[in-house]
């Protein structure tokens, strides 16, 4: 049992985040909101500044995937993308805690996928933040 | 700016800075270790070279000893054939003194 799950810890701390980042980075633009409905369409249901939002992911996530090769560069947008993912669930979650009406929906099962998607960002980002520091420190 | 977005975006901000640090203090500690194990690297270089030197050294005079002993043996030997040689003579010279009595 033990050595199970050393297996996945292992997983955890000596796979490569590569090719999991290039199909995440693909998945979560041909999933952003901006490619599938008109900013007219945000203003009519009063969703604008979500809009910018996922505006904003879809020009990062397009930078990480663009940058991908240069790993000091996309961990840059990758830092921001998890800011972007930070600010967005803070959001969130005060609307939560201060609106019972917001509060009634399926607020668990998001925080539960937020959580899940936060924790992979940061491994991520982690990983590519320690890859630059060895590098810088091997000169 | 409502305060959602405001809260959120200190907490933003307060998460990059406080990472942004940490990730400096980690970078800086694994500075340290990096400066500590390459002095350790430098000392068991040099520790390395002064044996290689020292190593050297006994090696040559090693070699000089060695022909010095080839050079003693090849006198002795001399040496040997030659008191045998005047051992035979005085052996001869005293038949002959006995004899001539």
């Amino acid at each position: 049992m033990r050595s199970f799950f050393k297996a996945y810890k292992d997983i955890l701390v000596y796979h490569d985040y590569g090719p999991l980042l290039l199909f995440w980075n693909i998945a979560d633009l041909a999933n952003n909101r901006v490619l599938w409905m008109s900013y007219g369409e945000a203003l009519d249901g009063g969703n604008e500044w979500a809009y910018f939002q996922y505006c904003l992911y879809f020009v990062v996530a397009l930078g990480m995937l663009f940058s991908l090769p240069n790993i000091r560069s996309c961990s840059r947008f990758v830092g921001t993308y998890l800011m972007l993912y930070i600010f967005s669930t803070t959001r969130f979650l005060v609307n939560v805690f201060s609106d019972p009406e917001f509060a009634a929906g399926e607020v668990g099962r998001s925080l539960v996928v937020t959580g899940v998607y936060f924790t992979l960002w940061v491994w991520i980002y982690v990983k590519m933040r320690m890859e630059v520091m060895h590098k810088d420190l091997r000169g | 700016m409502d305060k959602p977005t405001a809260t959120a975006a200190l907490v933003a901000v307060v998460t990059g800075a406080v990472s942004a640090g940490a990730f400096k203090f980690y970078e800086f500690m694994l500075k340290q270790k990096r400066e500590v194990q390459k002095e350790e690297k430098a000392e068991q270089a040099l520790y390395r070279d002064d044996l290689i030197k020292r190593v050297e050294k006994l090696e040559e005079e090693r070699d000089e000893h060695l022909q010095q002993i080839i050079d003693l043996m090849t006198e002795v030997a001399g040496l040997k054939v030659e008191v045998d040689y005047v051992k035979r003579e005085n052996e001869i010279l005293k038949l002959k003194i006995d004899a001539m009595r």
